[in-house]
């Protein structure tokens, strides 16, 4: 049922991609502008012929403003600008019989006709697909009930990573004061990075068994207590033993009580 | 002997008494190197169209003045050091990407009005951004960096070279090797051969719709190795993009679009990338929805730990930031209000809240998408508060200049707030990883975000006005451009949009400003987009849908590179274990990151240098 819902979710935001992009306001047509504006069928550069000189443009909005602001700027005091007209014949591209010079411009216009450019059926129908898709998954997800063999696998695990997190740290605590600064590191590096690890990635399997609250309890102690172990690491590093001493038994403290919340939610 | 006085044991010195965290050193070195990070960073936007990120720059600054010349001895303060650093670095992104585009359009004789901005104004503006930024995001770094745990892979670089002093002379070497290898690569390759780009689809004789072509840039495999399994789905985002939909429309498209599926960077340009946008906003609407019952345990966590324990000690009080974001908008209204002489109050009002509403919604998509990419969608979040502004303005019935003026000042601080937001996130990441006390780090972000406006906005008017003709000067010495006849763009060879300062990013959101206030704007496929990321971020599989709308949005010669690294990541995980890969490989994708960073604001030094100097005397 699960796989269905992705199947579903997917080839319908495939399908509503490809609405949304099949189609453009680029033209594929090359402007040759003299005295009587003429059009002419091409591939994709524009090359303009203006008074003998070349350039080359490519398309997009701004040029529509260029070119209103040309002929608004050229226009005779109290005349009117000469108007912007759309050609039928070449799908609404935007054309002036004014003579201009677009030294300034880097592009030509395209309509604003951009509403009909996504076929809204095809898309409205892809995403009905993409919201079976959803409400399938959601479905298998409430079907398979909260509990799930996975789940339960990985907060025994957790749970594992927990116990021998404390150990770890607890010995740790007992001998920071003893050892040069250089062990606490290599210490913290070598006995619990995996450990913080394991729960860190086994971390949604608690949201899971216990919901939303019990997994932010759990995650807020966690994540302070990985936090002093990293802060007394640096102290270690720089060689504040008493700060990496404080440390070490604050994150200590801090798991504990991350354990001991997972622990009450199981009972 | 003092309690700091170093002791032996067993060879190694220790020390005694409090570990240096948030000191006077850190902050005001944090200070002095953002600016220099800042000046150098906001030059190159402006010059050659690119920014940097400060953090790595700032943390390896930090670590030679730190610990090198003034016999510092604390991983953390140089953390409060990058953070304030970064913090007014975030300034350079934030306006360069905004601010300059007012000159630009002022070269068009119709809108020369609008360099007539009030400088003060926009300067209290990005300062207040910046902190509604601030103010919004950092009650998120419990969901995003303690629960989802994003990666950050910036952030991870920012500690590895933080903790690099404590880290072991191997992984040292593997750090160092990886960054002059990535050093040298750039150096010859971009900026001596000047090939940014290997065609390698070309190569292999495939069509450009497939857009194979790798990005040469070491720096972004290192950000791909970091980002891990996690960046699969920005991945996903340009494949689908690429290698599905241009080959589909190649096929059964129309003429027209069959041409254009041919040129892949002009189909980013009108068409995945406007969809990307929408994805974007969709997908992070919907993210807030599905991620509202965490963020509700989660604060309802905070209460609960605050009443037994110091975890929640750690965090700025949330009343403090609520007042930020009230005071921060009620700054707004004023700066809005007068900014142009005809706005009225209603309109400020409008503009400001909807300019706070997209500030936190632009800031969690950003603090998500750096978090699981490192890439920033700083532009395209900036265009939409603009477009947004604009349709405001415009309905209200003000004039092009004023409505122009009106929603930059208010989209520059919605840009800065942005900026600041990711750069918070990104920081407090590494934070987590050295273990700072978030609230430190929160306070020191505050302390340099202020600075940075500052800084920026009187560069840039240094750039501006510092080679301007004399003769501008007597005709109105207020304002460089207002000339009685205007002059033409081609003519101007002073100042910001000038060819010795083309400013690329503000040049192209001035052509969209202009766009905009015509009535121009892809709002067909944002809105379709939209939908599309809405949908996947409800369908309950996670972050994707902000990760897959990246991918779109994003050019794909830097989406493939990136996922050779999160393949990279896959495969050292499963053949030499988590362990290598988190010892050995990190300090090498973080040495990638540092190698390029360096060698790229190296070449741009001597730019800058001589540009400062041309302007000044």
């Amino acid at each position: 049922m699960k796989s269905i819902g992705q199947v579903l979710l997917w080839v319908g935001f495939l399908s509503g991609s490809l609405a949304t992009v099949f189609h453009s306001s680029q033209k594929g047509v090359e402007y040759v502008l003299d005295d009587t504006a003429k059009l002419k069928k091409a591939s994709e550069s524009l090359v303009v012929d203006i008074r003998g000189e070349k350039y080359t443009l490519f398309k997009d909005e701004a040029s529509l403003a260029a070119i209103k602001t040309q002929l608004a700027d050229e226009a005779p005091k109290g005349e009117p600008a000469k108007e912007v007209t759309v050609l039928d014949d070449f799908d609404q591209l935007y054309h002036t019989k004014h003579h201009f010079n677009p030294i300034d411009m880097s592009t030509v216009t395209v309509p604003e006709e951009g509403w009909n450019l996504i076929p809204w059926v095809w898309y409205l129908i892809s995403a009905a697909t993409c919201i079976a898709g959803i409400v399938v998954l959601f479905k298998a997800k409430s079907t398979e009930g909260q509990k799930s063999e996975t789940s339960e696998s990985s907060l025994a695990e957790i749970n594992t990573s927990f116990d021998r997190l404390i150990g770890n740290i607890q010995s740790l605590a007992n001998d920071v004061q003893a050892i040069p600064p250089s062990q606490i590191t290599n210490r913290i590096d070598d006995q619990l990075a995996d450990d913080f690890r394991i729960i860190a990635e086994g971390r949604e399997s608690i949201t899971k068994e216990f919901g939303l609250d019990i997994f932010a309890d759990v995650m807020t102690q966690f994540a302070a207590g990985e936090r002093a172990i990293n802060r007394a690491w640096s102290a270690a590093a720089d060689g504040y033993v008493d700060e990496a001493d404080a440390c070490i038994n604050r994150g200590l403290g801090m798991l504990r009580q991350a354990q001991q919340i997972l622990s009450e939610a199981k009972k | 002997m003092s309690s700091n006085e170093p002791e032996l044991l067993d060879g190694e010195l220790i020390r005694r008494g409090p570990y240096p965290e948030m000191t006077w050193q850190a902050i005001i070195v944090g200070w002095i190197l953002g600016v220099l990070i800042a000046v150098s960073i906001s030059y190159a936007a402006l010059k050659l169209g690119f920014s940097i990120e400060g953090s790595e720059l700032a943390a390896i600054l930090g670590w030679g003045v730190l610990r090198g010349l003034m016999g510092r001895t604390s991983i953390l303060e140089n953390n409060i050091n990058q953070t304030v650093a970064s913090a007014v670095n975030g300034a350079s992104s934030g306006i360069m990407f905004s601010v300059p585009a007012l000159f630009i359009l002022s070269k068009k004789p119709e809108l020369e009005g609008v360099k007539d901005f009030s400088v003060p104004l926009m300067l209290f503006a990005c300062i207040a951004g910046a902190f509604i930024g601030l103010a919004f995001v950092i009650p998120l770094r419990k969901q995003m960096i303690d629960f989802q745990r994003l990666p950050y892979p910036g952030g991870i670089a920012v500690a590895t070279i933080l903790k690099s002093p404590g880290a072991g002379i191997k992984k040292a070497m593997f750090m160092l090797g990886a960054a002059v290898m990535s050093g040298l690569f750039i150096m010859f390759v971009k900026h001596i051969f000047n090939v940014e780009d290997l065609e390698l689809g070309t190569m292999l004789g495939l069509p450009p719709r497939y857009g194979i072509v790798l990005f040469c840039s070491l720096m972004t495999i290192g950000v791909g190795f970091l980002s891990g399994r996690g960046g699969f789905w920005f991945g996903a985002g340009g494949f689908i993009c690429y290698w599905l939909l241009s080959p589909v429309i190649s096929l059964t498209g129309t003429p027209d679009m069959q041409t254009m599926v041919e040129m892949p960077n002009t189909m980013r340009k009108f068409v995945y990338k406007p969809t990307g946008i929408g994805m974007l906003i969709g997908a992070a609407l919907g993210g807030i929805i599905m991620a509202f019952p965490l963020i509700k345990s989660a604060i309802s966590s905070m209460n609960r730990a605050n009443k037994s324990d110091a975890a929640s000690k750690d965090e700025m009080p949330i009343k403090f930031l609520a007042t930020a974001v009230v005071l921060g908008a009620g700054c707004l209204i004023f700066l809005a209000y007068k900014s142009a002489p005809t706005m009225s109050i209603g309109t400020a009002v409008l503009m400001s809240l909807l300019g706070t509403l997209w500030i936190w919604i632009a800031g969690v998509i950003v603090a998500e998408c750096v978090g699981r990419t490192n890439w920033s969608p700083l532009s395209g979040m900036t265009l939409i508060a603009v477009t947004i502004l604009i349709v405001i303005a415009n309905s209200m019935g003000m004039g092009k200049s004023e409505t122009i003026i009106s929603c930059m000042v208010v989209g520059a601080a919605i840009c800065l707030a942005i900026s600041q937001a990711s750069d918070m996130m990104l920081d407090l990441k590494s934070g987590y990883l050295v273990g700072g006390v978030p609230r430190r780090q929160q306070m020191a972000q505050f302390i340099g975000a202020w600075l940075g406006p500052c800084v920026v906005i009187a560069l840039m008017f240094l750039l501006e006005n510092g080679d301007r003709p004399p003769e501008l000067d007597k005709e109105n010495p207020a304002v460089a451009t207002a000339t009685a006849d205007p002059v033409d763009i081609d003519d101007k060879d002073y100042g910001i949009g000038s060819k010795s300062l083309p400013a690329p990013q503000a040049s192209a959101l001035a052509s969209v400003i202009e766009g905009i206030v015509d009535g121009n704007v892809p709002d067909y496929r944002y809105t379709a987009g939209g939908g599309l990321g809405f949908l996947l971020a409800v369908s309950g599989l996670g972050g994707i849908g902000v990760m897959v709308a990246l991918g779109f949005y994003m050019p794909f010669n830097i989406v493939l590179t990136y996922t050779i690294g999160c393949v990279l990541r896959i495969v050292c995980n499963k053949t030499a274990g988590h362990r290598w890969a988190e010892e050995f490989g990190i300090p090498i994708a973080a040495g990638l990151i540092i190698g390029e960073a360096l060698v790229d604001v190296g070449f741009t030094l001597p730019t800058v240098a001589k540009g400062l100097w041309q302007t000044m005397f």
